[in-house]
């Protein structure tokens, strides 16, 4: 039994085969374009042109809507074998970027970097797919809009949202700014970066650093080779907190946690003992009992940092030491204070997932010197100023609102609607 | 006792259980579907207790994932189920379940405590279990795909599998929508930017797509049961690519989402 009437299968076809076709060309012409420019990165209209294209497209896209739909052109660039297409074709440059190592392109095959897959997003032939998918998408939605229907609300909503947020996203790009600022302890700046540093601008206002804190995990056992070359502690292995009290078993031996302090130095060649200076790295006095021959061995286990040398313990009869992992951070946070003219300075504090907004810019916590650990004396903040945020944010809302629509649809509904 | 240490044996009470569960379900169904409850609940117990021993959410390595996955594939096919009266999807996604706690038990987790500063985030636990749910659900419409392979094109068997299938990829779709946009977010905040083309987002994104060609070649082919079986297979192949091929690929170590320690 034939799954469709044979003129609607040949419909369907001659519209896959003319879908098909619109996106090979469309590639092969970006990718000519792109080739010829040597991979130069495509970069939107700044505003107000980038809001004036948008708001022209969407007026035509409303128009066509309206008024274009009795043309089989409309129809077929905003239907459902396009849409197929449209989707597969998107699906297969997304795929190629999404096997291609992230780089600055010149480790990647010039073919490669002639199309701009490195970055993808400003990438011709990855934008020009972009483009065909929100065509049909825009189109689709407008289609719709000419017979009003309460039952297609969700389909308002999702297609809506997306074809907004794609499209906001795509031309606000040349208006997001996002800047490094990198600030010591007691000093003040309102100078940024960008992230290769070759090109700086200054903020509406200054930030001096407070205080810079990082909050440490307890530190944890791991087993280094005998020559301290590498660590050969394997996933499955128990994780061992050094905390004083602390009693496990790893590899036929049991440990017991005699002392441990989160900042120590050196007492003689074998002992440590409790400091209170940044530069002081973690320490801990172990006593390592082998269960079968009785075994015992003690010492102290640091890992170390510039300031004091690494330290192990050998498990003898066995080829392997007890170390101490690198300390990971638990949570780290800037104290600053925002100077703005004749304006009071005000302190605030800035931590990962906790930006703080400040005249249109919001400054996000991203690093610290990592190599100093808690001894860090600097912090490194991102500033951002999107104006398109707003946008952008509606067009999620809508897109989430939708799945959530859909969602409940399905759970509600008795029985699927075939056609 | 590190109460973490009862992982396996919880691990084999859910799997005894629900093999049990499913021999029993035909003939004597009370005891089968309070076997089935009793192994998922066993599960759940046991994710709650990882949750507080480990003093964050359990939804940072592969081996987490996989976990809840397994406890919530059950109730993801039971609830489509109860919902619709069918009972053969349990015996689909039951042993896929079991398939992956069994994968937990052959490759053992250390538990680690510790949880990055960019993870400490109210976005971290819907995020995350937004896609898992579209991960069960997803795999409920590929174990549909299985049993309507082989059934005859147009048999009655075939049209309820695919009515199933399609159901369970709308719901999954659904999640992986809301698991896309609480992700960007989440990556506004704490990065400054919605997309940042991490390998991970790159293939959340093909796995997106793969679902929505579905879903609009279902619209366009209502009676193409083959090809629509053959659509969620390989559709299945990409989100499982995304999932844990990607940990194997060179651009694996470009990601800031590959959860190894």
């Amino acid at each position: 039994m034939p799954d469709q009437p044979p003129q609607a299968t040949f419909t369907f076809r001659s519209d896959y085969l003319i879908g098909a076709t619109i996106c090979l060309a469309t590639s092969l012409a970006a990718s000519t374009v792109s080739i010829i420019r040597d991979g130069a990165p495509l970069t939107a209209p700044p505003w107000p042109a980038n809001a004036i294209v948008l708001g022209l497209v969407a007026a035509w896209l409303f128009f066509i809507g309206l008024k274009g739909q009795r043309f089989a052109p409309t129809r077929l660039l905003g239907g459902l074998p396009f849409a197929i297409c449209v989707i597969g074709h998107f699906f297969l440059w997304v795929l190629v970027a999404g096997t291609l190592p992230a780089s600055d392109g010149s480790q990647l095959p010039t073919l490669v970097r002639k199309l701009g897959l490195s970055s993808p997003i400003t990438s011709i032939p990855f934008n020009a797919a972009l483009l065909l998918f929100l065509l049909n998408l825009g189109l689709a939605t407008a289609g719709r809009i000419t017979k009003l229907k309460k039952a297609r609300l969700k389909f308002y909503v999702s297609h809506g949202g997306m074809w907004l947020l794609i499209a906001a996203g795509l031309l606000s790009s040349s208006d997001l700014e996002r800047w490094e600022l990198i600030v010591s302890e007691g000093d003040a700046t309102a100078e940024v970066s960008n992230a290769d540093g070759t090109q700086t601008r200054y903020l509406p206002f200054g930030v001096l650093l407070a205080d810079f804190d990082i909050e440490f995990f307890t530190t944890q056992l791991t087993l280094v080779d005998v020559d301290e070359t590498e660590i050969i502690w394997q996933k499955g292995e128990p994780l061992i907190d050094l905390e004083k009290g602390n009693i496990a078993r790893i590899r036929g031996w049991e440990l017991e946690v005699l002392e441990s302090y989160e900042a120590a130095v050196p007492l003689g060649k074998t002992a440590y003992q409790p400091h209170d200076s940044p530069f002081a790295p973690p320490a801990a006095h172990l006593r390592a009992t082998h269960l079968e021959t009785g075994r015992t061995v003690q010492g102290w286990t640091t890992c170390g940092n510039d300031h004091v040398p690494t330290t192990t313990i050998l498990a003898e009869g066995s080829d392997f030491r007890f170390a101490m992992a690198l300390p990971r951070p638990k949570r780290f946070s800037s104290q600053v204070t925002i100077l703005k003219k004749g304006e009071e300075p005000f302190p605030v504090k800035i931590e990962v997932n906790k930006p703080i907004t400040i005249d249109g810019w919001k400054l996000n916590q991203l690093s610290y010197d990592e190599t100093a650990g808690k001894a860090s004396r600097w912090t490194v903040l991102e500033a951002v100023r999107d104006p398109w945020m707003p946008a952008i944010y509606v067009g999620l809302a809508l897109l989430a609102l939708g799945a959530l629509m859909h969602l409940i649809d399905r759970v509600t509904i008795e029985k699927l609607t075939k056609n | 006792m590190n109460l973490i240490n009862i992982f396996p044996w919880v691990a084999t009470v859910a799997l005894a259980t629900w093999t049990l569960g499913l021999i029993a379900f035909p003939k004597k169904r009370p005891v089968g579907i309070a076997l089935l409850v009793l192994g998922t609940l066993s599960l759940g117990a046991c994710l709650v207790t990882i949750w507080i021993t480990l003093e964050r959410p359990p939804l940072r390595t592969l081996g987490e994932t996989r976990l809840w996955y397994s406890f919530l594939l059950p109730i993801a096919a039971s609830i489509v189920c109860i919902r619709w009266k069918m009972v053969w999807p349990l015996y689909y996604a039951i042993p896929l379940a079991g398939l992956f706690i069994t994968i937990n038990l052959t490759n053992p987790e250390s538990w680690d405590r510790t949880l990055m500063p960019a993870l400490r985030s109210i976005f971290f636990v819907p995020h995350v279990l937004a896609y898992l749910l579209a991960y069960a659900f997803l795999s409920a419409a590929f174990a549909a795909s299985l049993r309507g392979w082989r059934a005859l094109p147009g048999s009655e068997r075939s049209e309820q599998t695919l009515e199933f299938a399609d159901r369970s990829v709308q719901i999954g779709f659904g999640f992986l929508t809301l698991g896309l946009v609480i992700g960007a977010i989440w990556a506004k905040e704490a990065w400054g930017h919605y997309w940042a083309w991490d390998p991970k987002e790159t293939w959340a994104l093909l796995t997106w797509l793969g679902y929505l060609a579905y879903l609009h070649f279902r619209l366009q082919h209502p009676l193409a049961a083959k090809p629509a079986f053959a659509f969620l297979g390989a559709a299945w192949i990409v989100l499982l690519l995304c999932w844990f091929g990607l940990n194997m690929m060179p651009i694996a170590d470009q990601s800031v989402h590959t959860y190894t320690r």
